[in-house]
Formats: structure tokens, sequence, C-alpha cells
């Protein structure tokens, strides 16, 4: 029974019994963890949602319906980032066309402006917290080592003290700095791994709202065409 | 105007998620570590049983029967032979394997009559090792029975795919037949399309992938049970140059609104449209196109 219960209460006692700034590492560590982790469901939910309504406006916008009917569809329901585009930029054409003595070549013009400070808007949004991530990626597993390397340095201290040096002297210090580690890599993995991930979705998002962006001025400058 | 502060919900849910991976990873620590330490303490028992049957013998007597069970494997050979001298008196009855063992003990003469008491042993021993060698000769036997049935399952199994090889390339030239055949329909349109643009037919031609489009249209129209005659819907169709369908409206209702209604869906989910490859035929559909649609394709449309 007692040797399989003193690991249990090892493992806290380790924590419990290591120096201060190791426990202040370790603190830190945890807080990053769990903000990092916390973000990386909040990307996770916030970029499939993205891609979802993308996917749906897509589909939608090539099956050939109706732009108006579109416009004032994407008006009334909550929309998704590409849809925002589709809105600020034909809403902006078509209070220019209302508008006596503008130009065909000013009225694209002006779409293609409000799209593009739009889809700034959006992508600043879809961006949000993967810096954080990144710098939890780079970064915990030296604030790991740290704690490490502080927690070793201490246990050989308390052995240049002792006249007979064993390692079970220095062996529960040494545990007690590797924990540190273990946290800091803890922290960094799942944030580098989510960071390249997300990342990579993001770019993608990005380039089909800009080939959305250049097919749907096309077909703005038709329709003006038409009208002229 | 934010997206990112829109999140109600999926916060609290990310802050719940992140919660319960920091407890999976505090669990797998404290029952991570507790397991090596109990694999630790397991060779520590083993040398301690390692030491016992060394240290103790003299003090318990319980070591003593330990002692004695390591020791068959050595005297295996001499102990077969005790619990024999039981069927000593059935030599009598079986007559059968004596006259066999004669002519063995004359070979070795000096042997036996050093040790008397061993030829009845010798006997044993040898009639255990004919038994034995009878009992490997049938398990020759059953072996080679079984390696001729695996052969022979094999050789039906290589056949079996020889022949489903064969169907398979049968298949596949048929495939190809059908494949070229489809080529060459390709490209005798091709060619009538060349010929009657050369002979300034663009109308006929107009006409063909006027036919193409309805024909595409058709498939995806779900025409209401109601409809009585064959009531023509013409609709202006706005097309991009790659076929795909931006816009579709109302030029001259049908009478019936559900069969409009069909129809307007139809073209839109028949987008993208075959367009023809040359510019000049497409410029008659490009950028609207009237398109007028009857529900009965061998009725003659009631003309406009």
């Amino acid at each position: 029974m007692t040797p399989a219960l003193t690991p249990d209460l090892s493992i806290l006692q380790l924590v419990v019994h290591a120096s201060l700034p190791v426990k202040l590492v370790l603190a830190l560590l945890l807080a990053a963890s769990f903000m990092s982790w916390w973000y990386i469901f909040l990307k996770m939910f916030a970029l499939k949602r993205a891609i979802k309504m993308t996917d749906h406006f897509e589909r939608e916008f090539w099956a050939g319906a109706d732009l108006q009917h579109l416009y004032q569809k994407v008006g009334k329901q909550g929309a998704g980032e590409m849809e925002r585009i589709f809105e600020a930029g034909f809403g902006e054409f078509l209070k220019l066309n209302r508008q006596p003595g503008v130009g065909n070549q000013a009225v694209l013009e002006g779409a293609r402006r409000a799209m593009r400070a739009a889809f700034q808007r959006e992508m600043d949004g879809l961006e949000a917290h993967l810096p954080f991530l990144a710098t939890v990626g780079s970064v915990s597993p030296y604030v790991g080592l740290f704690g490490t390397v502080w927690g070793i340095m201490l246990a050989f201290h308390g052995l240049s003290t002792v006249a007979q040096a064993t390692l079970a002297q220095v062996a529960p210090g040494i545990a007690e700095a590797l924990v540190a580690t273990a946290m800091g890599l803890f922290a960094a993995i799942p944030a580098v791994v989510a960071y390249n991930r997300y990342t990579h979705d993001i770019d993608r998002l990005t380039t089909r709202m800009e080939s959305f962006m250049e097919e749907f001025s096309n077909i703005l400058q038709r329709q003006a065409a038409r009208a002229a | 105007m934010n997206p990112a502060l829109d999140w109600r919900g999926p916060e609290w849910k990310s802050g719940l998620l992140a919660f319960v991976v920091h407890l999976l990873f505090f669990l797998l620590l404290v029952f991570g570590l507790s397991w090596h330490v109990e694999d630790n303490s397991a060779p520590i028992q083993a040398q301690i049983w390692n030491s016992l049957p060394a240290a103790r013998p003299v003090r318990h007597p319980e070591p003593k029967a330990v002692l004695p069970t390591p020791r068959p494997p050595e005297p295996a050979p001499k102990l077969q032979p005790k619990p024999q001298p039981i069927p000593k008196p059935q030599p009598a009855p079986e007559p059968q394997p004596e006259p066999k063992l004669k002519p063995v003990p004359e070979t070795h003469p000096a042997v036996p009559t050093l040790k008397q008491p061993d030829i009845g042993l010798d006997k044993k021993r040898r009639e255990a090792l004919r038994q034995q060698l009878l009992q490997d000769q049938r398990e020759q036997a059953r072996l080679m029975a079984q390696q001729a049935a695996q052969e022979k399952l094999a050789l039906q199994k290589q056949r079996r795919e020889r022949q489903l090889k064969e169907l398979q390339a049968l298949q596949q030239q048929q495939n190809s037949m059908v494949d070229s055949s489809l080529n060459r329909d390709l490209h005798t349109l091709r060619e009538q399309q060349a010929a009657a643009l050369a002979a300034g037919r663009l109308n006929a031609l107009v006409g063909k992938y006027k036919e193409i489009i309805a024909q595409k249209v058709r498939g995806f129209v779900r025409i209401p049970p109601d409809i009585k005659g064959n009531p023509q819907a013409v609709f202006r169709v706005s097309v991009l140059p790659t076929g795909d369908v931006t816009a579709v409206v109302l030029q001259r209702s049908s009478g019936n609104p559900v069969y409009d209604q069909a129809v307007r869906w139809a073209i839109q989910a028949a987008s993208p449209l075959p367009l023809p490859d040359d510019p000049r035929v497409a410029n008659q559909f490009q950028p609207t196109m009237e398109f007028s649609f009857c529900p009965k394709e061998q009725l003659a449309c009631p003309s406009p």
C-alpha cells in the first residue's frame, strides 16, 4: 500500500517543496498554457464557422442568386466574412450609382476600395490572438528551462554542504526542477501546432476572399457597362 | 463590427475545454508517475525471492519443498522408468515385442551381463523409442498430407486469379472501345461545328446549343403534377463567360406560378450552362439570353 501511495503524494510534494522561482515559473507556464488552449479552442470554433459561412456564401453567390436579393438577405442575417465584404462592395456600388455625374470607373473604384477596407477588417478579426499562440510556442520552453536550471542549481548547492554526497540527496531537487521543463513543453507543443494550422487556414481563406473580390469587381463592371 | 468580440458562446465553451485538457494532463502526470514507481518495486521483490533459497534452507523446512522442484529437469529420464516397473508383469500377455527385442541384447552381450537390472529398463526405453518413432512417422505423414492440401489450395487460388485478370482485361477493352466511340462522336460534333460555321449557318448551331442547354435544364426541372397541355415559360438569363448563371428574370409567365418557379430553380441549378467554345456562337448567349421552356419534349411548343 505505502509504496503505491507515496508517488501520488510526491508529484504534489515536488511542486509544493519547490523553491519560489520554480513555483513562479510553474504558475506562469500554467497560466500561459491555459490561455493558449483557450485561444486554440476559440480560434478553432471561429475558423470553422468562417470556412463554413464562406463555403455557403460562395455556393449561393455562384448558384446565380440575384445580386439585389442577395444584398437584402445579407443585410438581414448574421453574416460571415465574405458576405460582409460583398455587402460593403455592393452597397457602395449602389450608393455611387444613384448619384448623378459619377463615372463608371469612379463607381468601380469606390466599390473596390470599400471591399478592400472590409477585407482588412475581417482579416484583423480572423488573425486576432494568433501572435499570442506564436509567443507561447516559442518562449515557454525557455521559461521552463529557466525553472529547471534554477532548481538544479539549488539542488547542487544543497549538495555542497553535505559531507557524504549521495544521489538520493540531489534526485528530488532535479526531479522537481524537471517538472518545469515538462510544463514548458506541454504549453509550447500545442501552441506551435495550432499556430501553424490556423495560419494555413487563414491563408487559404485570404486567397478565397481576394479572388472573390476580383471576380465580383468584374461582375460589377459588366453590370455598370450594361446600364450605361 | 468586430467579429472577434461577437463569440459569446464559444468563449465559455473554449474556456471549459481548456480546463478539461489541463485536468487530463494533471491526471496523466499523477497516474503516469505512479505507474513507473510500481514498475520499480517489482524487480526488488524478484531479488528477495532469488536470495531466499540460498540464505534460508537451514532455518526453514519450507524452502526444502521449493528445492526439489527445480531439480526435475535433470533426472527426468531417470524418473520415467520408475513408474514403469508396474507394467513388468504385462510382458507375459504381450509376446510380440519380445522377439524383436531379443536380437538387440545379443549384439551387446557385455553390457547386459554387467547391469542385469538395467535390461528391463532398456527394454522399456526401446519400446518407448519405438513408439516415439511410430508417432513421428505418423506426424510426418500428417504434415505431408497438410502440405499437399495447401499446395492444392494455392493452385486453385492462382487459377482463380488468372481468370479474374482475364475478365478485367476484357472489361477494360470494352471500356476503351466505348471511350473511343465517344471521342469519335465529339470529334464529329466539332467537325460539324466547323463546317456549319464555314457555311455561315450560325443559326443552326445556335439552335443546337439551345437544345443542349434546354436538355441540361430539363434534367433539373421538377414539373408540378397539375400541368395541363404544354405551357411555355420565357426567361431572361444572365450568363458569365464561364457559363455561370448570375440572374434569371421571368419574361413571360406560363400562367402557372409554381411551374415558373420550378423552371427558375432548374436554370439556377443547371449552372454552369454548356456554352459553345466559339466566341461568335457564344456571343448569341451572352451576357443575357432568352430561354423558353416547355415541360413536354415530344409535343411542339406553342409558338410565342
